[in-house]
């Protein structure tokens, strides 16, 4: 009796994973209806992307072809994206001897957790960097969010070089602002 | 109240008095001071913890810090007298969970950590997407009390400690 329950047991755990695997292959599919999204890899052109900006301007990656990029994909609610907003705003000026064009993008539904507007994240943490020419701010939508960030993880960046070739990706400028620099200043 | 404050002279007394407790306490405390330090600003760095950690280190996380290491050192420091006088500690496992949690918001919020799981999990990308959003920034949002609790679990695992070690006759120094 105790046997037939521990198998009508296996039998439901095994059956809730089908369903649940088979619901993950079905949203993802209908949540980019169906096309095949390109990936990001080191070494190999930057897929090109759509975004909005904040003043409502429609962009294009691949404008940026002959500046070396950080593309940055944030959260508003976020302490490490704060940290390295602030961050960010002090240290500009070491930036500004490079190339350097710096595009920060909310991620799609701000990853699903309310927290201010993109607007009111920029005025309380990088006042400075709100109309810094070296520094576009805008959001992504879900396709692009899945591209650069499949796995959702806030506060990444990719850093893409004057040809549009990644060259690597980081988490945390606040923790790895070198890492930018020493990019910037190769570039 | 005579009877507990009573009980907390005499054990911290009895374990205190001997020169291997005091140095153990003390190092314990330290390292777990340090470590908090260090910690718990990670929720700036990505997760990273180290020097780098350390430079993001606020008041707040400062007090955190000294408090839930002292607490974590004091508490072990007497689990372990305890387990040498044969006497269980009791509390020792709110000890345990009060002493991760407190590292929880720091390593949860704005790691690869919960993304990788879902993932793991075989959540699909919106769910991913969606989740992952609701828990971080929950973590991130209620640090404080977060904090506050797993200070207070572990001002509790050590006062168990101590209630149990000063039970009546049963109190065996240990040496």
């Amino acid at each position: 009796m105790r046997h037939n329950h521990h198998i009508a047991v296996r039998w439901w755990v095994g059956l809730a994973l089908l369903v649940w695997m088979v619901t993950a292959v079905a949203g993802v599919r209908a949540a980019t209806d169906g096309e095949e999204l390109p990936v990001v890899e080191v070494g190999k052109p930057a897929p090109d992307i759509t975004f909005t900006t904040l003043d409502g301007a429609t962009r294009q990656l691949s404008e940026f072809r002959g500046r070396p990029v950080m593309l940055w994909f944030i959260t508003t609610w976020c302490p490490s994206c704060t940290a390295s907003a602030q961050l960010l705003d002090r240290r500009i000026g070491e930036l500004e001897g490079t190339d350097l064009m710096v595009i920060v993008l909310k991620l799609y539904n701000n990853l699903g957790y309310e927290g201010p507007p993109l607007e009111e994240f920029i005025t309380t943490n990088a006042p400075r960097l709100r109309n810094h020419p070296q520094v576009l701010w805008g959001e992504a939508d879900f396709n692009v969010s899945v591209i650069y960030d499949p796995q959702g993880i806030t506060d990444i960046y990719w850093l893409i070089d004057r040809d549009g070739i990644v060259w690597g990706s980081e988490t945390a400028p606040s923790a790895t602002f070198t890492t930018i620099l020493d990019f910037a200043e190769l570039q | 109240m005579v009877d507990m404050m009573d009980r907390y002279r005499f054990v911290l007394g009895a374990v205190f008095s001997q020169r291997p407790y005091r140095l153990l306490a003390l190092g314990l405390s330290g390292a777990f001071i340090l470590f908090y330090l260090m910690a718990l600003p990670a929720t700036f760095t990505g997760g990273r913890i180290g020097w780098v950690s350390l430079q993001f280190l606020t008041p707040t996380f400062a007090v955190f810090a000294l408090a839930l290491g002292l607490l974590a050192g004091l508490t072990f420091t007497l689990a372990i007298y305890g387990f040498r006088a044969a006497a269980a500690a009791r509390g020792q496992g709110t000890g345990v969970v009060g002493t991760v949690l407190a590292i929880l918001p720091s390593m949860v919020c704005c790691t690869p950590l919960v993304p990788t799981l879902l993932a793991l999990l075989g959540a699909s990308t919106p769910t991913i997407f969606a989740l992952t959003g609701r828990i971080q920034g929950f973590f991130a949002t209620y640090e404080i009390p977060i904090l506050t609790a797993a200070l207070l679990m572990l001002a509790y695992a050590l006062h168990r400690t101590v209630m149990r070690l000063g039970t009546g006759c049963r109190f065996q120094p240990a040496g």
